[in-house]
């Protein structure tokens, strides 16, 4: 039990570590984003179950926990980047914009 | 003063408020002995807060075993020796939680205070933020609308539970009223929810009057401003410590629905509100 637990706690602190690595080593700010929330949920919710699996009294708490960091976390990160995609933040390298029209202008 | 100007229920508001303040205010007018402390108490070295300052383990040895009287200030059952959470009953105030006896009990005051400042830079900002002109917000994503609506009941619902345990738990009536706020932010962001500034000022009016009238008849009952008169229940439950229970909700329920207020105004000024 003890060894998967701890198994599990260490892909989380892995995860969170390559993220926090993530926002420091990227351009861009939609770069950023994606690094840190992604390696984030994954690394919360490992580290989470791990926890679940050390103390398994408190393996309901901890799974509403996880339930709500997978909710919250992948919303938050979408109002962010659409929040600077409107405020007209740009991408370092690649200018190509999918939301935009030929022309390169705003829809 | 014009006729239509004078309403009723102001007056006999504005009379009420003026016998609180001179009920409040008679202490000082009666000619008594003074503050009540204990003779026994009236010695620095016999008290409890003299014991927190010492520094030196040695000096607290050494006074523990010259004075023997000094040992019953540190328990603070009247019965029993030691504290038991579920079952001792009737202690001084009734919380599990110390900071929160300390904040509501003994500094009462000092809380009522803070929730005075709270509401004055809440009544600038408001009466500031309604003279001007907001620019338009952009339309929420369907996936904003449905976390919002997701998330919403349950951070409100966190909130009550904050406050209610405010006297069990750490937290309390302001970080509690903070949630509530930041939930209301959520809810008229993401899904355009639009509610009325009336019945939050309403709310909050209320709950502020029932915190001083509360807190001033402990006056009456006890002698002192904040003072417990309800029964304190068991420790640990609940239902334990009488007033604090109360007042925290209300200062909850004053602290959410102020921060409301003044969210709203940032939003989109007092003008659009439908009175």
């Amino acid at each position: 039990m003890i060894f998967i637990a701890i198994i599990f706690i260490f892909i989380g602190v892995l995860f969170s570590f390559l993220g926090s690595l993530g926002i420091l080593r990227m351009k861009d700010t939609y770069n950023r984003l994606q690094t840190s929330t992604k390696a984030t949920t994954l690394g919360a919710f490992s580290t989470i179950i791990g926890v679940g699996f050390l103390n398994p009294s408190w393996f309901f708490k901890l799974i509403l926990i996880a339930f709500f960091i997978l909710i919250t976390s992948p919303i938050a990160s979408h109002s962010l980047a659409r929040a600077s995609h409107k405020t007209g933040i740009k991408l370092e390298e690649n200018q190509f914009d999918a939301l935009n029209n030929e022309n390169g202008e705003k829809k | 003063m014009r006729e239509s100007d004078f309403n009723v229920g102001k007056f006999f508001a504005f009379l009420f408020v003026l016998i609180l303040f001179l009920f409040m205010l008679s202490p000082l007018f009666e000619e008594g002995d003074g503050a009540k402390i204990d003779k026994n108490l009236s010695d620095i070295k016999n008290r409890v807060s003299y014991f927190h300052s010492l520094k030196s383990v040695k000096e607290i040895e050494r006074i523990l075993s010259d004075n023997n009287d000094f040992s019953k200030y540190r328990e603070i059952t009247d019965s029993a020796k030691t504290v038991i959470f579920g079952e001792s009953k009737d202690l001084e105030n009734g919380t599990a939680n110390l900071v929160t006896s300390i904040v509501l009990d003994y500094r009462g005051f000092d809380t009522l205070g803070e929730l005075i400042v709270l509401f004055i830079s809440i009544l600038g900002l408001t009466i500031i933020l309604s003279t001007l002109s907001f620019a338009k917000f952009e339309e929420p994503s369907f996936l904003q609308i449905t976390g919002v609506k997701f998330v919403t009941p349950f951070m409100i619902l966190v909130g009550i539970y904050i406050f209610l345990h405010g006297h069990l738990s750490p937290g309390g009536g302001f970080p509690a009223g903070a949630i509530i706020a930041t939930a209301t932010l959520f809810s008229l962001i993401g899904c355009k929810f639009n509610y009325r500034v009336s019945n939050l000022k309403f709310i909050e009016s209320n709950a502020g009057f029932f915190v001083i009238l509360l807190a001033t008849l402990g006056l009456y009952f006890t002698g002192s401003f904040f003072g417990n008169y309800l029964p304190t229940g068991i420790v640990g439950k609940l239902y334990s410590s009488s007033l604090i229970l109360i007042i925290y909700s209300l200062v909850g329920l004053k602290v959410g629905a102020e921060l409301s207020v003044g969210i709203k105004t940032l939003y989109n000024g007092e003008k659009d509100d439908d009175r």
